[in-house]
């Protein structure tokens, strides 16, 4: 499945169909986890992958920036790398080169890959739940992104899981009463302060003195 | 006695009155002319004449439309009339007919136009002959060319059509002609060892021979 929203993946959509049906040699690079792989084996769906032997089938070389030789004559291969090839080596080995952008110049598609990822995800860890992930993780572009996607999906639901897992986690490691608390101080009042912005309003859901809740905030440095 | 030489003679021989009317063309010139204005011909011919009662000769490159031509001679005896003797291109361009591959030739332009159109804004206009059958041609060195005539192009017109009439020879064999005109500011000129190109002011034209059977060539 090719997901394009965008009108950026769009065009390489139809590129990669024409390629496919032309079976023209190409050269995909972009940074990691654009999804290179992903395209060459969209454009040649019966290729061996690093192959290490000559074969009939069609031929996707991954890292092909890393180690830019052939051993043997293909005349359709898909080669995939982080970085751009310089002219010469592109002219000799392939029709052209097609760069995949990063996902932040696409941002339009990220909503349907959060979909894709999480349908996926459902059905891998056979779980029924709905997620819904506010800032999306772009830093490693589609494997940050799927990274994220699974760990929401396998957070604890509950507060019980929640103090479980901190239960399980205390069976191993931990350090003094004083310290513990701080920690779970601190944590409360980042998250309460990302909820409602001002002391005062914290103060008040939390029913503490707002002095107090000031006082314990700089201390902690939240 | 010479007449007979000159009148078969391979490069076209006008020769002008005053007034610019042809008293006399050989079978080459009449060609020629009958793809060039004689008008743009005399004047080039009054702009180039030697100044003083002879013959001038230059080899240099001349070029009519998308004729091309390796020099001239031009030359007159009295003020009634001036002949101008055009010295054909005898290079022999030679198109290497290798890695040729079943294509649908609109569809690699297609293919050229989205990929040009993925780098930089480019607006194609196209007019493909929907009677070319799919050829056996160097996809990667087409392509290659195209992506190359497209580069920094703001408007680009395309069509396609089979040359009625015309073939091209090429190991022994005959094969009709399929010209690709490319109209477009011609920023570079082009060499290539697949396709012949012709260069004028209004772009390019590239002819592809028409090999529909793989067989029909024995290098492939």
């Amino acid at each position: 499945m090719f997901l394009a929203k965008s009108e950026y993946l769009k065009k390489i959509k139809n590129l990669a169909d024409m390629a496919r049906e032309l079976q023209l040699s190409i050269y995909i690079w972009g940074e990691k986890g654009v999804g290179k792989s992903f395209l060459a084996r969209y454009i040649a769906p019966n290729a061996v992958i690093n192959p290490l032997n000559a074969t009939i089938n069609p031929v996707i070389i991954e890292d092909f920036d890393k180690n830019p030789s052939l051993e043997f004559k293909i005349n359709f291969f898909i080669a995939t790398g982080t970085k751009p090839l310089n002219k010469d080596l592109l002219k000799k080995y392939f029709t052209m080169d097609i760069e995949l952008k990063p996902l932040k110049d696409h941002p339009e598609d990220i909503e349907n890959f959060i979909k894709l990822f999480q349908k996926e995800a459902k059905k891998t860890l056979k779980i029924e739940k709905e997620i819904n992930i506010q800032s999306p993780d772009i830093s490693e572009n589609l494997n940050s992104l799927k990274r994220q996607v699974y760990q929401h999906l396998l957070y604890p639901s509950s507060k019980k899981e929640t103090l479980q897992l901190l239960y399980e986690y205390y069976l191993h490691n931990h350090k003094t009463y004083e310290e513990e608390l701080k920690d779970f101080e601190k944590t409360l009042f980042s998250a309460m302060r990302q909820k409602y912005g001002s002391k005062l309003r914290i103060s008040e859901k939390l029913k503490i003195n707002r002095v107090t809740l000031t006082k314990k905030m700089k201390a902690l440095n939240v | 006695m010479f007449e007979f030489w000159i009148e078969y003679d391979i490069n076209p021989l006008i020769i002008f009155n005053q007034k610019g009317n042809i008293i006399y063309c050989n079978q080459e010139a009449e060609v020629f002319l009958s793809y060039i204005n004689k008008k743009e011909v005399f004047d080039f011919t009054i702009k180039n004449a030697p100044k003083e009662k002879g013959i001038k000769t230059d080899f240099k490159k001349i070029q009519f439309k998308d004729l091309e031509f390796n020099g001239f001679s031009i030359g007159y005896q009295n003020d009634n009339q001036i002949g101008i003797r055009l010295l054909i291109n005898t290079n022999v361009h030679s198109i290497r007919l290798e890695e040729l591959e079943k294509v649908d030739l609109s569809m690699l332009l297609n293919f050229a136009i989205e990929y040009i159109n993925l780098k930089q804004n480019t607006s194609f206009k196209v007019y493909y002959d929907p009677s070319i059958p799919e050829i056996y041609l160097n996809k990667k060195a087409f392509l290659n060319l195209l992506f190359d005539i497209f580069e920094n192009q703001k408007e680009v017109f395309i069509q396609t059509k089979i040359n009625i009439g015309e073939y091209i020879k090429l190991n022994e064999q005959k094969y009709p002609i399929i010209s690709v005109i490319i109209k477009c500011t011609p920023l570079k000129h082009f060499n290539n060892n697949f396709f012949e190109i012709k260069t004028n002011e209004s772009g390019y034209i590239i002819q592809i021979p028409l090999i529909k059977e793989e067989n029909e060539n024995h290098n492939t």
